[in-house]
């Protein structure tokens, strides 16, 4: 048992590493989140232990007010929840997987996002950036949503494992900055 | 919002009942005091009326009033000031805290599991109090005096002459301009005259008379004689009657303003005022003296180490003031209420207030409101409202509203007291006090659009909410709930009248009217839009009702529920609620708990661990810190610097509170148990002359499963031979060094007076050094008498007497940011007895260096002074190893068990005696080299850094070069094919023969063993004879079978004595090529080959020679200036001369083309700089007998500087007498470079 515990933290080791670094930000203007979430429905995909909605992925631009955006992502995992609870069993199937404005607060806006596997991605845009439309965030997300595929396909990659794919990153950091 | 005891439909006519004001003569206050009571209070928990009552309204239908209350007290003519207010609430608010133990709901929403407290008590008594202690306002009549009691005492001398004094002093209050405080409903204020009577102490006929004649002029309606006192105070202890006052004057102190300056005696009893008690002490006194919450601009989501904590530890001012609030509340506790009455008093009073309600105040209220509407129906006339009604009719109820903007600049619009507009919301408010709420509704309605086209923003948005409210509260609920009147209230309140107080009664009723419709989701945007910054615990309050609503809805919001209760508790805390707040963050706590959330877990972690160690709950505080510091955290090193050092400072306030208990068990840093290794005995320090045991351990060394499967075996020849051959039963290797390898089922012996050395492996997770001072280990030991016979009682040592074990102590040890590092720690058994090595015990502590990104900050006294030096922690962590599992029975491989590990048991045993190695040597001389082969002899070292003593210390190597020679054919064709030759070549200082005995006898025992090896069997194939010939004829030119015997001294020093021990070594080196050793290798596992799926076409081919062998044919060599100088600006082109020799070495003649054409295949040749030209031929063709010699002169071309390969002429070879078969190339040589320079 000690063993087992050991070495699951030395695992971690290589995560700490490969936390995101501070990007070219001077001039940034926007920022965001991407961050993605297990299903929460538990019934879609059956890996791993009982644990739900924990984070995938989470990555913000810049750090330092990191802990505020965790709250807020997670916070709207609750609207997630509620959008797809309310379109109904019957529609679940066809349904768009872009779950659109999730909700507004002062300074950001929150979009969201969900596969057919329940697998839930939000993004948290500084509202005051108006390049940013419907239309842009959706193809981000389709972008986001190919990269997680890929990332899925490695069979190296431990569904329910945090994402550390150097690809996923690098899309996610290319995402990121042109937006600014 | 939470669930409340009382329904919505209790709650809001109880919040807006009829006031009555009392004024009192000084005798009648007396006899009340008597009671510890004032008058008003002594009416308070009767002013309730038990039996329903009946009034008439304007239109003569019979309106049924249930569970009337009326709100008796007295005039005060001061307005309540907002900080007394605020004062008020706060108390009541942390004097109520949910009960302990009590059992809270268990909500399952998704895969959460919360527990959570159902009912939120704090708010409902703050909402209370909030109601109660609303100041009257101008813009509306509910908590205006409808009347007036007037109490005199019959022991006065002129009782008749007071009541009229009391009259005239009620008249001038309410009509002299002197005060504005308190309203007052109508002009003519309804007096009602009581006559209050002593019954122990006054004299009850007088008493009737005086109220005959109040009868006479007031009427038997104005006026009552109430009979109190039944009973003298001093018999009061001799039967119990309930104290009905108690629950009530905990909350009333704001309508008794004395009170309230007197100092804070109201605050409530908690129920177990103890423990409350003694987490005042200093704590909770953030309440300053203007009733102001600190008012901090942090964010709530902000981690604030420096924040508040400022002011909990105990200053001197406010241990006193918490003292004194101590002795006061032990004052108050001590009084009890109502000692003078007996229970028919109280049936007394009770009817006494029935009587008023019933025959004063219900009819003056009755005639009011036919006055009002009198006036109304003919100010207005009865086309006008009957016009209104028919318009409302058709029109629907729709009456459009200006928008708000619009309206704006009205808004300080005021009536005159006896404003027509005003009379309808006098009429409006009569009525909802009496619970007439469909007459109340559609006089507000009216109202309301009277006040809005008059814009005056204030009046309308009174009358919207009470619209709203009696719309609500209309029996069977003709009309839904107008929402959007609260809405309009609520922002006309808030942003263009700016009172928050009105605004947030307004949405105090409305999220409860919403909550009680299930519109959770409306009640909470209410409740989160009315949080603001000006006061922190209104907003604490809302958002935890708000966090409520989220988790009370249909599909409960966890997350949003616990993020809410986060921002709650970060308000509680700003306002000084420090209980509050922690409850909060901890319910908070379920939802965050173990999801992966870590920045977000630690934020609430390193909160209540603030907030648990303010409350003095250490414990909960030191397991909130260590749950940061043990989980990976991700924070940056600057945080996780600031969370140890406050985890350290907690658990520094723990030790001291208790500093005999046990030691705490320190969750920093992480050990790999299952890493810990035991050493047996002395460190291995050879070459020092101390005594060694025989073992090839160390713990310096990875442990190598097969030597110490060698030395097994060692060991048990040597115990065999003692015993005879034959191996005892019981016996098992001796082992010295135990570790996750070996086998650890059994105790392990260890021998007293010699050391047993335990390596712990530490490993440091945070991102700052970790300094661990005074490290030991911890044990436990279990002395055995001399006699052997086990003491009766065994003694449990922990840390004990020195004289039987002694412990090492390593007075620091600093494992760096995320190091894993090991450490020695040793005991020294003086006893024999049963060890048991526990654990480690150490003090915990980080460098002071880290302090320079203190810009966080942490718990004052953690920076400056003494503290910084002694900021660590003593405590201790175990061992605990796990066995390995257990394979052998069924039940074992069917379930998962562990077999035990015993490493750190040892029992110490007597002295035994320890088998020593003699290790001792020192150095190797190399006296001398030889060889001896049929064919081959050594000529001369070439060794190019004349190591001239040929010396080998301790773990050296050397290197020495021969050169080789063929034997003279004559002298290998005199000898037989049998004879070695011998050759020597001394570095000593004589020479040893090392033809003669005893080096050549040593050499031929050495090859006898070697020859015992089976030769190859040749093949007997005849028709193959001649490949065979060839092929033995190719084989034969790389071998030598040489031999070469090493000579040598050691100086051995052996008990202080030096020895020179003499010896040889044989290395026989057969082919060219390969590797011999004088001993043999360990075998490397062979590589696994790829499988092969298809047949071999020809076996014959196996019979050819390898193209290895083939390429050993001719042997090359480049000869050549090693660097060379040129004048390249004199002469561009710059030649150089070198020679390729080339041997035959083998028997047979051999063809050789010399091919100097550059490869142009390799991308490196293309480089100009790096290429050279051969000049001349390019190609030889060169024929070589048996064993001949050639030599090549060549020259090369430069026109760079450089370094260049010379190593490029490709020489192919073939057998002259086979045609084609053998043409292969050679074996590519070494690089061969030359360094061209410029002069």
């Amino acid at each position: 048992m000690a063993l087992q515990r050991w070495r699951s933290e030395t695992s971690l080791d290589g995560f700490r590493g490969s936390l995101p670094v501070p990007l070219r930000l001077q001039e940034l203007e926007c920022w965001e989140t991407a961050s993605m979430m297990r299903p929460g429905g538990g019934h879609v995909l059956g890996w791993g232990p009982a644990q739900k909605n924990y984070p995938l992925y989470i990555r913000s631009v810049p750090t330092e007010n990191e802990l505020k955006f965790h709250y807020m992502v997670h916070t709207s995992l609750d609207v997630v929840d509620e959008k797809i609870s309310a379109m109904g069993k019957a529609l679940v199937d066809q349904r768009e997987l872009y779950l659109g404005l999730l909700y507004p607060t002062e300074d950001y806006k929150v979009y969201g996002y969900v596969t057919n596997s329940k697998v839930k991605f939000v993004m948290v845009v500084d509202s005051s950036n108006t390049a940013l439309r419907d239309n842009e965030i959706r193809s981000m997300f389709r972008k986001l949503h190919n990269s997680y595929t890929d990332v899925m396909c490695n069979p190296f990659y431990n569904p329910g494992d945090r994402i550390q794919s150097r690809a996923f990153d690098g899309m996610v950091t290319s995402m990121m900055i042109p937006v600014c | 919002m939470a669930q409340c005891v009382q329904s919505v439909q209790e709650l809001i006519p109880d919040s807006f009942v009829p006031c009555v004001a009392a004024l009192c003569s000084d005798e009648a206050e007396r006899l009340t005091r008597l009671n510890h009571l004032s008058f008003a209070e002594l009416l308070k928990p009767f002013s309730r009326l038990t039996s329903e009552v009946h009034m008439r309204d304007p239109n003569n239908q019979l309106h049924v009033i249930k569970n009337l209350k009326i709100a008796v007290s007295n005039i005060i003519t001061q307005p309540p000031q907002p900080g007394a207010i605020r004062k008020l609430l706060n108390d009541v608010v942390s004097g109520s805290q949910p009960a302990e133990g009590l059992v809270a709901n268990v909500i399952t929403a998704g895969d959460y599991d919360l527990n959570i407290s159902a009912t939120t008590p704090w708010f409902e008594s703050y909402r209370e109090t909030f109601l109660q202690s609303m100041p009257a306002s101008d813009h509306e009549f509910l908590n205006h005096y409808l009347a007036c009691m007037l109490v005199t005492s019959s022991s006065e001398a002129e009782p008749m002459e007071q009541f009229s004094k009391l009259s005239h002093e009620q008249h001038r209050i309410q009509h002299n301009n002197d005060y504005s405080y308190p309203k007052w409903f109508i002009p003519n204020t309804l007096k009602y005259y009581v006559l209050l009577h002593d019954v122990s102490a006054g004299d009850e006929q007088r008493a009737e008379s005086i109220y005959e004649e109040m009868k006479q002029k007031y009427g038997t309606q104005g006026c009552y004689l109430l009979k109190i006192n039944s009973r003298t105070p001093n018999r009061a202890s001799d039967e119990q009657i309930p104290d009905p006052w108690s629950q009530y004057l905990q909350k009333n102190s704001i309508q008794n303003q004395e009170s309230y300056e007197d100092g804070p005696c109201t605050i409530t009893s908690n129920k177990n005022s103890h423990s409350n008690l003694l987490s005042l002490d200093g704590l909770d006194n953030e309440v300053k003296v203007d009733g102001l919450p600190n008012n901090f601009r942090t964010h709530p989501l902000q981690l604030d180490p420096s924040g508040d904590s400022s002011n909990s530890i105990d200053g001197p001012d406010h241990v006193k003031s918490a003292s004194s609030l101590h002795e006061t509340k032990k004052a108050n506790a001590g009084i009890i209420h109502g000692a003078c009455l007996t229970l028919t008093d109280h049936d007394r009073i009770r009817q006494f207030i029935q009587e008023f309600t019933f025959r004063g105040l219900l009819p003056h209220i009755e005639k009011t409101i036919r006055q009002l509407n009198d006036q109304l129906i003919s100010r207005k006339g009865l086309s006008r409202s009957l016009f209104s009604a028919t318009k409302k009719w058709f029109s629907g109820s729709k009456v459009p509203e200006k928008s708000i903007n619009e309206l704006k600049n009205t808004s300080g619009l005021l009536y005159p007291p006896e404003a027509p507009e005003l009379q309808i919301r006098k009429m409006a408010d009569l009525c909802f006090l009496v619970q007439h709420y469909d007459l109340a509704y559609s006089c507000y309605h009216t109202a309301k659009k009277d006040f809005l086209n008059d814009q005056a923003m204030l009046y309308a948005a009174g009358a919207l909410e009470m619209a709203a409210v009696s719309a609500f509260l209309q029996p069977g609920a003709p009309r839904p709930y107008p929402a959007h009147y609260m809405d309009t209230a609520i922002q006309t309140y808030r942003d263009i009248c700016k009172n928050m107080v009105l605004a947030e009664r307004c949405v105090l009723l409305s999220a409860e009217i919403l909550k009680s419709q299930s519109k959770y989701s409306e009640a909470a945007a209410l409740l989160i839009r009315l949080t603001s910054e000006d006061s922190d615990l209104r907003s604490a309050l809302l958002l935890e009702q708000a966090a409520h609503c989220f988790i009370n809805m249909k599909s409960p919001m966890v997350r949003k529920y616990a993020f809410h209760m986060i921002l709650a508790g970060h308000r509680f805390s700003k306002a000084g609620q420090k209980k509050h707040a922690l409850r909060c963050y901890c319910q908070a706590m379920q939802v965050y708990k173990g999801k992966g959330w870590s920045l977000a877990e630690d934020h609430i972690n390193f909160t209540i661990g603030r907030q648990s160690y303010t409350l003095r709950q250490l414990d909960n505080a030191v397991s909130a810190f260590r749950h940061i510091l043990i989980n990976e955290s991700k924070q940056s090193a600057a945080q996780q610097g600031a969370f140890l050092r406050e985890y350290l400072y907690v658990y520094k306030n723990v030790s001291q509170l208790s500093p005999d208990g046990p030691l705490p068990q320190l969750p920093l840093p992480y050990i790999n148990s299952s890493a810990t290794r035991v050493f047996f005995g002395h460190d291995r320090r050879p070459a020092d002359g101390e005594k060694q045991a025989a073992t090839h351990v160390s713990l310096d060394q990875e442990y190598d499963s097969e030597s110490s499967q060698q030395w097994r075996e060692l060991e048990e020849h040597v115990v065999a031979v003692v015993n005879r051959g034959v191996l005892p039963s019981n016996f098992h290797p001796t082992e010295y060094c135990l570790n996750s390898y070996s086998d650890n089922s059994r105790f392990p012996l260890a021998v007293v007076e010699e050391p047993v050395t335990v390596e712990v492996a530490f490993r440091n997770p945070l991102k700052v050094p970790l300094l661990l001072t005074d490290l030991s280990l911890l044990w436990k030991f279990q002395p055995k008498d001399v006699s052997g016979k086990e003491n009766e009682e065994v003694k449990e040592l922990v840390k004990g007497e020195p004289e039987m074990i002694g412990t090492e102590v390593v007075s620091e040890f600093l494992i760096n940011s995320e190091e894993s590092k090991v450490a020695r720690l040793k005991l020294f058994p003086h006893h024999i007895g049963e060890l048991h090595i526990l654990g480690v015990v150490y003090n915990l502590g980080t460098i002071q260096g880290s302090m320079a990104v203190d810009g966080i900050g942490a718990l004052p006294g953690c920076h400056t002074g003494k503290h910084s030096l002694s900021m660590s922690v003593r405590g201790r962590q175990d061992l605990e190893i796990q066995g390995p599992r257990l394979n052998n029975t069924k039940e074992e491989k069917t379930s998962i068990k562990y077999g035990p590990d015993r490493r750190l048991d040892p029992i110490i045993t007597e002295e035994m005696p320890l088998l020593e190695s003699e290790a001792g040597v020192k150095e190797f001389h190399i006296v001398q080299v030889s060889s001896s082969s049929k064919h081959w002899k050594l000529q001369k070292s070439v060794n190019l850094s004349e190591n001239k003593d040929a010396r080998l210390a301790n773990r050296e190597k050397g290197k020495f070069c021969f050169k080789a020679i063929r034997c003279k054919e004559e002298e290998v064709a005199t000898q037989s094919s049998e004879k070695y030759t011998f050759a020597d070549i001394i570095f000593g200082n004589e020479q040893i023969i090392s033809s003669a005995s005893p080096c050549a006898d040593f050499f031929y025992r050495s090859l006898s063993s070697e020859l015992k090896k089976p030769q190859a069997q040749s093949s007997l194939h005849t028709e193959k004879q001649s490949i065979e010939d060839t092929m033995r004829l190719i084989q034969k030119c790389n071998e030598v079978d040489l031999n070469i015997v090493v000579l040598w001294k050691a100086y051995v020093v052996e008990d202080s004595k030096q020895l020179i021990l003499e010896g040889q070594h044989h290395v026989v080196l057969r082919t060219i090529g390969k590797e011999a050793f004088s001993y043999p290798q360990k075998q490397e596992p062979p590589e696994m080959e790829l499988l092969k799926f298809f047949r071999p076409e020809n076996t014959t081919v196996s019979s050819r020679p390898s193209v290895e062998q083939l390429s050993n044919l001719i042997k090359t060599s480049l000869h050549y200036p090693e660097s060379f100088s040129h004048p390249f600006h004199q002469k561009s082109l710059c030649l150089v001369p070198v020679t390729l020799l080339l041997s035959n070495c083998s028997k047979a003649d051999v063809d050789v083309i010399v091919d100097l054409r550059h490869k142009t295949t390799s991308p490196e040749a293309l480089e100009i700089h790096g290429s050279f030209t051969w000049l001349g031929q390019t190609q030889y063709k060169l024929h070589l007998k048996s064993q001949e010699l050639h030599s090549l002169q060549l020259k090369a071309c430069f026109v760079h500087t450089g370094v260049y390969n010379l190593g490029t002429p490709r020489v192919f070879a073939k057998l002259s007498d086979q045609v084609t078969v053998f043409e292969t190339s050679q074996q590519s040589s070494m690089p061969a470079l030359i360094i061209i320079n410029n002069v």
